[in-house]
């Protein structure tokens, strides 16, 4: 089966899943700070873990382990293979 | 080069350490500096500023150590201060960089180095780089950013004598000539750093490490994450209480017994009074906290010096963020059940600056160590020592006290995050940084750096307040003590054997006590205190248990004339035996009784807390709303507990 690439919110993908960062739904100081953490249009993004309790997450994308909470993830739209 | 002119003379040069948080900056900032650093203030702000010197080649050098960052657009006043001092194109700059996360190391380098400045690109934790297979071209990567560059391990100490040397070359040069080839906004910049890391930068992939993500599987695990660090906890507190016992014993027995010395050849009188209660017993109250602040930061540090605290952080971030706290509150929080000082201090690891001092307001209401005399004696008065449920009642009280603080100080925190105005933005984004082996060399500089601050700094205030309860206690009206003295002399007289002398000596101490300006200001309190079932004599042990809440029981012992605080027996047994003239019954009722550990639950009777508030906020406002919420909710509780109970 080929891969399908969808578009999904960073919030709601799996541990362990991977995708394209294609875009900010709105723009505000957050994504502004995470731009400058390396969470830029077009760079790779993996999610590597969710906190136990279920939020926050943490990311690896532009050779940067970052942890952000699922509100804020729910701001970036990703281009994801299933 | 030898800069030194023929006359010897020494040149001076300052230089400012910028860099990412977890880039080793600190580390670097020590190597370079060693122990001939101090803390100071940046004008106008809380932000504390490290600086330090050293000498290489007859060139003084000053560091400053400016607060870590990822951008210069400022998200908190630590970032602020460093934006602000690099915004000067006239500062000379050392930037740090971590050789293994390099492209997010240059972008902030990159905003610092377009304005002009004479900059020093360091490239620090080349074994972390190493290990994951990056290959850095050095003298490229220098000449495409137009730079000097100097390899730096600031674990092993490797690279810092040439750091010295390109420091006293790089910035004794006229200003350097701007070649910056990184500009735009924050993606432009990117894409030209990653072009950039293209060209010098090998990444041999088959070594990469993948040893940060094994430990998370571990340490954050969705099952085991949370009970570990609960267990690492309980390991960390049960060390710090039970190591600092035996030398918290040792600094008391000394101060005392120099103390007793040196009273025995002052001829006896209020310097001697002085001398032994307020330099001897007040120094040595100041010293007794530096075991717990020297264990706590021992463990603090290696926490966070291995990266662990990060994910703390990340793990109870859901808990927390509901009270208006931060994941990392939860270590002042637990530290507060021991001791609220060294806790306060803690809370500096929260970079959050609204969060940090949330923290620190509600940490005091933890139960800590100084309550548990109180409420065991006031437990054992009014408590029946019956069983309900297969609970001992008075176990049961005790237990509910603790549960009672935490429960109060996450409620406190939700009332003030909802009050506190902050122009700070509340985000949270977190690095995680990779695991690695602490450095003992930051360590054992950390625990230095804060017994320093505490017992120079908090110190200062804690022995000037000494002064004023000891005068408080020492002195009254002389028209009173001398009719004392007077009534005493007589008996003194006719008294025969030690035994008599020590009793009335006793006698004359709880009547001088009552006299005094303590117990006039206990009487003058009685009607405010009134209502919460206390009397003049619980008044003057509020305002003297104001120097430490465990001061309370001494207090009692003196008032009751019992004469030795640890005769708690004693002392329960007298006030026991008290009764209320107007109402016929006891003083220490139930009602009064659970009014007072409801009171000591609340009350912030501790001096030096609201010192090391006041050193860790730079502002009186602070410690003053401290004081004053807590002595309000412990006002009101009683209040309530006694007119209902009564």
């Amino acid at each position: 089966m080929p891969d399908i690439e969808t578009k999904i919110f960073l919030s709601e993908m799996k541990p362990g899943s991977e995708g394209i960062i294609f875009s900010f739904a709105n723009e505000n100081r957050t994504t502004e700070a995470l731009m400058e953490m390396g969470l830029l249009l077009h760079e790779k993004i993996l999610v590597e873990r969710v906190a136990p309790l279920g939020d926050p997450m943490i990311v690896f994308v532009s050779g940067n382990r970052i942890s952000i909470r699922k509100n804020d993830a729910a701001n970036i739209c990703v281009l994801s293979k299933i | 080069v030898d800069f030194s002119d023929s006359s010897g003379t020494i040149s001076e040069i300052s230089v400012f350490l910028a860099g990412n948080p977890n880039s080793g900056k600190s580390s670097v900032f020590n190597l370079l500096t060693g122990l001939n650093q101090k803390v100071g203030n940046y004008p106008g702000v809380t932000v504390d500023k490290k600086t330090g010197s050293y000498r290489h080649n007859n060139i003084r050098v000053t560091v400053t150590d400016l607060p870590g960052s990822y951008s210069m657009n400022y998200r908190s006043k630590d970032e602020q201060v460093a934006s602000e001092i690099l915004q000067n194109p006239q500062h000379n700059i050392i930037y740090v960089a971590d050789s293994s996360a390099l492209k997010r190391s240059l972008y902030y380098f990159s905003q610092i180095s377009e304005r002009g400045n004479n900059v020093l690109l360091v490239l620090n934790m080349a074994d972390i780089a190493d290990e994951k297979g990056i290959e850095i071209n050095y003298s490229q990567l220098a000449s495409l950013l137009g730079v000097e560059i100097v390899s730096v391990n600031a674990r092993t100490g490797e690279g810092i004598d040439e750091l010295k040397e390109k420091t006293n070359k790089v910035f004794t040069v006229a200003q350097r000539k701007n070649e910056q080839i990184i500009c735009g906004n924050t993606s432009e910049r990117y894409t030209q750093i990653s072009n950039l890391l293209q060209k010098t930068v090998k990444i041999n992939s088959t070594k990469t490490s993948d040893r940060t993500y094994k430990i998370d599987n571990i340490l954050t695990h969705k099952y085991f994450g949370i009970p570990l660090f609960l267990i690492l906890l309980l390991l960390v507190f049960q060390s710090v209480f039970s190591w600092s016992q035996w030398p918290m014993n040792a600094i008391e027995w000394l101060f005392t017994e120099f103390g007793s010395l040196v009273s025995e050849i002052i001829p006896q009188g209020a310097v001697n009074d002085l001398v032994v209660n307020v330099i001897f017993a007040g120094l040595g109250g100041v010293m007794v906290f530096i075991p717990q602040i020297a264990f706590l930061f021992f463990f603090i540090s290696i926490l966070e010096d291995t990266g662990y605290m990060a994910r703390v952080s990340f793990m109870m971030d859901k808990i927390f963020r509901k009270f208006g706290l931060n994941g990392r509150s939860v270590i002042p929080l637990i530290s507060g059940t021991a001791c609220a000082v060294p806790a306060i201090m803690s809370a500096r690891t929260i970079g959050n600056n609204k969060e940090r001092i949330i923290t620190m307001l509600v940490t005091p209401l933890m139960s800590c160590s100084a309550r548990l005399p109180v409420y065991t004696l006031i437990i054992a008065l009014v408590i029946p020592e019956s069983t309900k449920y297969g609970f001992g009642l008075q176990g049961f009280t005790l237990l509910a006290l603790y549960l009672i603080g935490i429960i109060t100080a996450l409620l406190a925190a939700v009332f003030f995050s909802k009050i506190i105005n902050t122009k700070e933005d509340n985000y949270y984004i977190m690095e995680m940084p990779e695991y690695r082996m602490p450095r003992w060399g930051n360590i054992f500089m950390t625990i230095y750096e804060k017994i320093k601050i505490f017992v120079v700094d908090a110190g200062k205030i804690i022995i000037a307040i000494s002064i004023v309860l000891w005068f408080l206690t020492y002195y009254g009206p002389s028209s009173q003590f001398n009719a004392i003295e007077e009534k005493y002399s007589v008996q003194f007289k006719n008294a025969s054997g030690e035994e008599e002398i020590k009793k009335l000596q006793i006698q004359i101490n709880a009547e001088k006590l009552e006299a005094s300006y303590a117990g006039m200001l206990g009487h003058a309190i009685e009607p405010v205190i009134e209502p919460l079932g206390y009397n003049w004599k619980t008044g003057i042990a509020l305002i003297a248990s104001f120097a430490a809440r465990e001061v309370f029981v001494g207090t009692m012992a003196t008032i009751y004339s019992v004469g030795n605080s640890d005769n708690t027996q004693g002392i329960k047994e007298k006030m026991e035996q008290d009764i209320n003239v107007t109402t016929g019954e006891k003083t220490y009722s139930l009602a009064a009784g659970l009014s007072l550990l409801l009171f000591y639950a609340f009350a912030m009777q501790c001096m030096s807390t609201l010192a090391v508030m006041y050193r860790e906020t730079k502002s009186i406002k602070w410690p003053v709303i401290q004081f004053l919420y807590m002595t309000f909710l412990a006002y009101f509780a009683a209040f309530t507990v006694y007119q209902l109970v009564k």
